[in-house]
């Protein structure tokens, strides 16, 4: 549905209507490849006038009809640097919409030129100063956007951006230093952390140590945060923490501090959670320091990282006591709460490195377990069901981490660490009725009934009590998927108790059907699905197998067809039944075969004297022309991309009937022994002896039975 | 696309390793001056950026090359002299996000094994010695990881295998063996582990100079099968799909266990041993099942990708390509002068050699391995912290939707048609205001005037008074 040029020349004479089909039209490479130079200008020039003119809208389809044509090369080389001018007036007069759009097509016209040396000499390198310069004075205008192509521009063209580094990372400290920061939206968090480690990037010398430097200044500065919980609790009782805290110290220099100190009121409590705000985002920021592609090479100090987790999962009111100076219930709830925070932090934190550092987390798996397993809250000795509901976010961010990081190891021997988040993960999927609290709510019914009456409010509290099923609390989708995220990798990885793994078992398959009954195809969503076919998959502690009632609960299932139709794989199948029917006939056209191969016969003499100077037997040759399937290879490169699809079965299979006629025979045997002559042999490879191939025989003419497995040791 | 193998002779005076396509005649590289002891080199993949390591079992270092450069790069000292070698990536999580290749990147475990049966493990982005374990009574002739990263197993010359758990080894110094196997009674020569996406899969097949190969389930720590041959085994290969056994034996034959067969009473396709049977590979007089080209104990077997060629080495240096079915050389390699110690064969793209080469221009070496066991708080790793391999699902059908969505926030959607012109009003205004301006001005001069008036009006009439 492309617009031909002139209907586009004419619409944009004057703003047009709408401006979309002229884009999807000059998406069209082939439309703006066939322009003429004139038509070029017409168009290049009246596009310009758009983003020219003082109206937004006719402002914002220039800016945008600029994105669509620069894609084109020649008109980016001729115009290119036009387009950046006018696009970077725009920038520096406008905000809102048009401005989220004009950074967003200088991002895009400059990675269209990155990477072409001409281009980028002609048009970014002398335009890439202003750009950033402008970018960086208009940072609070559109702060996402502008950042996203800053961290790009600082990565592609660091020495580009040495001079404004001090300025950049001035603002971007100013930002994280805000009172509201922790609130912004975690896409602009993240885009500013990452803004602020690619920085140590353009140093001119050293920048991993400029990087070190930060990384540890951000641990030194987490560690004094830590220290002003001494002022709350006894540090005295965990002898562990104090050690930690040590060790921090010794490695955590702090030169010069990113960030302002805090102001801690007990009198006005809420400035408690700023203790937890500020861990929350030199968290964020380490993370971004840790997982941010770097250009470098960077000594990652793991050790002390995970001291720094160790020392903040360290700080729980299960193993610390209040100070006594601390008497306020409410300062009490709001330290407990700020730890929370601190704890989920840590949580999130470690769930991100995971993703990079991989094994080497493995080496403090135990540690790491261990301290993440005090966070789980605790009534004596068994899970605190009011807390952990009370925890969810924590928690599910806590099963979302614990699953990711036990999957880097396929078996483990020992489930003892594990076994408490998997008894808090089914506890998070129980119905969560009340029972006791709505006991409660019937004692307390006739006050409340005598209170709401008088406000008039009846009407609401008879739906309680008629419609009790609705006011059960659900459970969240996010919940239900991270505990299923978890199961799934901790029944692969390790063996649960008997009655955990009843109890996993009994989740799913009364989720499955519950599930299955109340959609209208009857089947299960792929994640359930998965859980159980991994439950067929990994048996683990298993008395009773759970097959029959997978396969039944997913009928049709691809995989489990095959479990239930257990096979062998397919074996090659090399030998020529059609020449053993066909023995007489072949045996009467020999004689002329030896004669038409004879060319071929010398060549196998020879490979036959080659071979017997090897002191190798002539017979264990056995000639298979047709077999010589390490060709795959060897032919021109269109063909090894076909060939590469075909299964050995197709492929020996395709040449079997080659066989079915003598003159078939002769044909391949020539074209193979004009171009690999050592692997040619003559045809009449079938008079060699029969017997030795007995085997071989039966392989090819019996097929393949579906065999119960249930029995066979091997296949379990 | 293209196979290649790579293969490495045990010291000689001339040694050196080639990495050589299978089915053309490219040639990648040659290793010049390189060897390594039996199952003691490893070369991490094929192309720029990846490294061989070989071990040397008379002195106490590890010989490092990198990719494109046919000298040594690094020498590493080690507290003592390995036997053998193996290195294993890093393990893979459930939710990996793909990454890019960096520069400079390394895998994550090296495991060798010392003539007094010792295994010590180093992380490599860290140098940090992770394990030193007393595992044999003898010399340790081969160590292997299980592709999964889990297990890591060790075969001696005191005739033991021993699967160990790699998280034990890593973060417990008194772990005990996953699982210690004492079938066979000569040393061991090789292992091989299946390939198995359920671990629960995983088979580990051993094989020694008592002339028995094993096959062990690793997680239910069973015998399944126990292949006797007539000759010492050397070393081991297996089909892709699971269907054959290659076993290179020391008279210098190559037998073919198949793993399937058909039951000549019933006629029925039935698979070979399992349930601790002992099956006898009896003399194949007719070799329908032998490879008979090489003259001298098989040291290295592999296979290719689609599992119809066999690649073999031997004790004289010899590396063949052989086609499964017909038994025949596909490919003769360059010799080497002395035994192939380590063989290793992948599939390629095409395009690993030519066009743009990432070579790393600022060349970083391996950090030293350390001599004693870590602590855990110094664990600093030097890593290029790699960028997520981003596939790029921004379309521009996407972007046009968008694009649509913000033209539909400059229209106007009402059907009042309104619109506010403001220029006239402000000149209306102005004109008022300077009227405005201009009168309070005259009023002010009148006013003035006014009481100045009333003020000589007064001064009169007091005057009047007066007199």
């Amino acid at each position: 549905m492309s617009i031909p040029i002139s209907v586009i020349l004419e619409e944009l004479k004057t703003t047009p209507t709408s401006v979309i089909p002229l884009l999807r039209s000059l998406h069209n490479k082939t439309l703006l490849q066939s322009l003429s130079k004139s038509e070029i200008t017409h168009l290049t020039s009246r596009i310009l006038n758009l983003a020219k003119s003082h109206q937004p809208y006719p402002q914002w389809c220039g800016i945008n009809l600029i994105r669509v044509i620069s894609s084109d090369y020649s008109i980016l080389a001729g115009y290119g640097s036009i387009f950046l001018d006018q696009l970077l007036k725009l920038v520096e007069n406008s905000q809102g919409k048009i401005l989220v759009n004009c950074i967003d097509v200088i991002g895009f016209i400059c990675s269209e030129i990155r990477g072409k040396p001409g281009l980028t000499r002609e048009i970014l390198t002398p335009k890439l100063g202003p750009i950033i310069s402008l970018f960086i004075e208009k940072l609070h205008l559109a702060p996402f956007e502008i950042l996203k192509n800053l961290v790009v521009a600082i990565r592609f063209h660091p020495t580009t951006f040495r001079p404004y580094g001090n300025k950049l990372s001035a603002k971007l400290v100013r930002l994280v230093n805000d009172v509201g920061f922790v609130n912004y939206p975690s896409k602009l968090k993240d885009v500013v952390y990452e803004a602020l480690a690619v920085l140590p990037g353009i140093e001119k010398s050293e920048p991993e140590q400029k990087w070190s430097n930060d990384v540890f200044g951000l641990i030194g500065e987490i560690k004094d945060v830590v220290e002003v919980f001494q002022e709350f609790v006894h540090f005295k009782d965990d002898q562990d923490l104090i050690d930690n805290l040590r060790k921090l110290e010794k490695s955590g220099k702090t030169e010069s501090k990113m960030f302002e100190d805090l102001n801690i009121d007990l009198n006005s409590p809420n400035s408690i959670f700023q203790l937890s705000n500020r861990i929350d985002i030199s968290l964020g920021l380490l993370k971004s320091y840790l997982i941010t592609e770097s250009q470098f090479t960077v000594k990652v100090p793991l050790g002390t990282i995970i001291t720094v987790c160790e020392v903040l999962t360290g700080l729980n009111l299960r193993m610390l006591r209040f100070k006594g100076d601390i008497r306020d219930e409410d300062v009490k709830s709001i330290i407990r709460s700020s730890i929370a925070n601190i704890h989920h932090s840590v949580v999130l934190f470690l769930s991100d490195i995971v993703d990079v550092y991989k094994g080497a987390l493995l080496l403090h798996f135990h540690s790491i377990l261990g301290m993440l397993e005090v966070i789980i809250p605790m009534k004596g000795n068994k899970v605190s069901y009011d807390d952990l509901i009370s925890n969810e976010g924590l928690i599910i961010d806590l099963l979302i981490f614990v699953a990711k990081y036990v999957s880097l190891v396929k078996h483990l021997d020992d489930n003892t660490q594990l076994l408490p988040f998997v008894d808090v993960s089914m506890i998070l999927v129980e119905p969560r009725s009340k029972p006791q609290k709505e006991k409660e709510q019937k004692q307390d019914g006739q006050k409340k009934n005598k209170k709401q009456k008088k406000k008039g409010n009846a009407a609401a509290l008879s739906d309680i009590l008629s419609h009790e099923h609705l006011f059960l609390e659900s459970i969240p989708a996010s919940t239900v998927s991270a505990v299923r995220k978890f199961i799934n990798v901790i029944i692969k990885t390790i063996t649960l108790s008997p009655s955990q793994h009843y109890k996993v078992l009994r989740y799913l398959i009364i989720e499955s059907i519950n599930i299955r009954h109340i959609n209208q195809q009857h089947s299960v969503p792929q994640e359930l699905k998965q859980l159980l076919i991994d439950c067929v998959l990994f048996p683990g502690y298993d008395r009773v197998n759970i097959l029959p009632i997978v396969s039944s609960i997913l009928k049709g299932d691809q995989l489990l067809s095959v479990f239930n139709n257990p096979r062998f794989p397919p074996l090659p199948r090399y030998v020529r039944q059609e020449e053993l029917v066909q023995q007489d006939l072949d045996e009467e056209e020999e004689d002329e075969e030896v004669e038409e191969t004879n060319d071929i016969g010398s060549k196998k003499r020879k490979l036959d004297e080659l071979m017997a100077e090897a002191g190798n037997p002539v017979q264990d040759n056995e000639p298979e022309p047709e077999q010589d399937d390490s060709k795959l290879f060897k032919k021109s490169k269109q063909e090894v991309n076909e060939v590469e699809t075909n299964t050995l079965e197709e492929v020996v299979q395709d040449k079997v009937p080659v066989k079915e006629t003598p003159k078939a025979v002769e044909e391949i045997v020539e074209t193979v022994s004009a171009s690999v002559p050592v692997e040619t042999v003559p045809a009449s490879s079938s008079t060699i002896s029969h017997a030795d191939d007995d085997s071989e025989e039966e392989g090819d003419e019996i097929e393949i039975p579906e065999l119960d497995l249930g029995e066979s040791s091997d296949e379990e | 696309m293209d196979e290649s193998i790579f293969y490495i002779p045990t010291p000689s005076k001339n040694s050196a390793s080639h990495a050589t396509s299978i089915h053309t005649s490219h040639h990648h590289i040659t290793f010049r001056a390189s060897s390594s002891p039996r199952n003691g080199a490893y070369l991490t993949g094929f192309g720029p950026g990846e490294r061989l390591f070989t071990c040397s079992a008379t002195k106490a270092l590890i010989e490092v090359y990198s990719w494109g450069k046919e000298g040594v790069d690094q020498r590493i000292p080690l507290p003592e002299a390995l036997t053998c070698l193996t290195v294993v990536p890093q393990p893979v999580s459930a939710s990996d996000e793909l990454e890019k290749l960096t520069k400079f990147r390394l895998p994550w475990l090296l495991a060798g094994g010392t003539a007094s049966g010792k295994i010590y493990i180093w992380e490599l982005t860290s140098g940090d010695l992770v394990s030193v374990r007393d595992a044999h009574y003898q010399g340790i002739t081969t160590v292997k990881f299980s592709p999964c990263g889990t297990f890591l197993v060790t075969g001696g010359d005191d005739a033991r295998v021993i699967v160990w758990s790699v998280v034990d080894l890593l973060t417990d110094d008194k772990a005990k063996p996953y699982f210690s196997i004492t079938d066979h009674t000569l040393p061991i020569t090789d292992l091989l582990l299946s390939d198995s996406g359920v671990v629960h899969d995983l088979r580990l097949y051993t094989t020694s100079t008592d002339c028995t190969v094993r096959v062990y389930d690793v997680l239910s720590k069973s015998l399944l099968t126990t292949f006797v041959l007539p000759y010492g085994v050397n070393c081991v290969a297996k089909d892709p799909a699971n269907r054959a056994l290659y076993v290179g034996l020391v008279n210098g034959m190559i037998r073919t266990i198949p793993l399937y067969t058909i039951n000549k009473t019933t006629s029925v396709l039935e698979s070979i041993g399992g349930m601790n049977k002992i099956i006898t590979i009896d003399n194949d007089v007719n070799l329908a099942n032998t490879f008979t080209h090489h003259h001298a104990p098989i040291t290295q077997l592999d296979i290719s990708l689609d599992g119809t060629s066999l690649i073999s080495g031997d004790e004289t240096g010899v590396v063949y390509a052989s086609d499964i079915v017909t038994k025949q050389i596909i490919k003769t390699f360059t010799k080497c002068d002395s035994a192939i110690a380590y063989l290793k064969v992948e599939t390629l793209p095409k395009s690993i050699d030519s066009g743009i080469t990432t070579v790393d221009k600022k060349h970083r070496m391996i950090p030293p391995f350390k001599r004693v066991l870590r602590s855990d708080e110094e664990h600093n790793l030097f890593v290029d912290i790699p960028g997520h391999h981003l596939s790029d699902n921004s379309s521009f059908e996407q972007w046009l939707d968008q694009k649509q969505q913000e033209e539909v926030e400059f229209k106007n959607l009402s059907d009042v048609a309104s619109e506010v012109k403001q220029v006239e009003e402000k000149t209306y205004n102005k004109d008022l205001e300077l009227k405005l301006q201009r009168l309070s001005a005259v009023y002010s001069e009148l006013r003035t005037k006014h009481e100045q008036l009333i003020k000589d009006h007064a001064n009169l009439l007091d005057r009047v008074d007066n007199q």
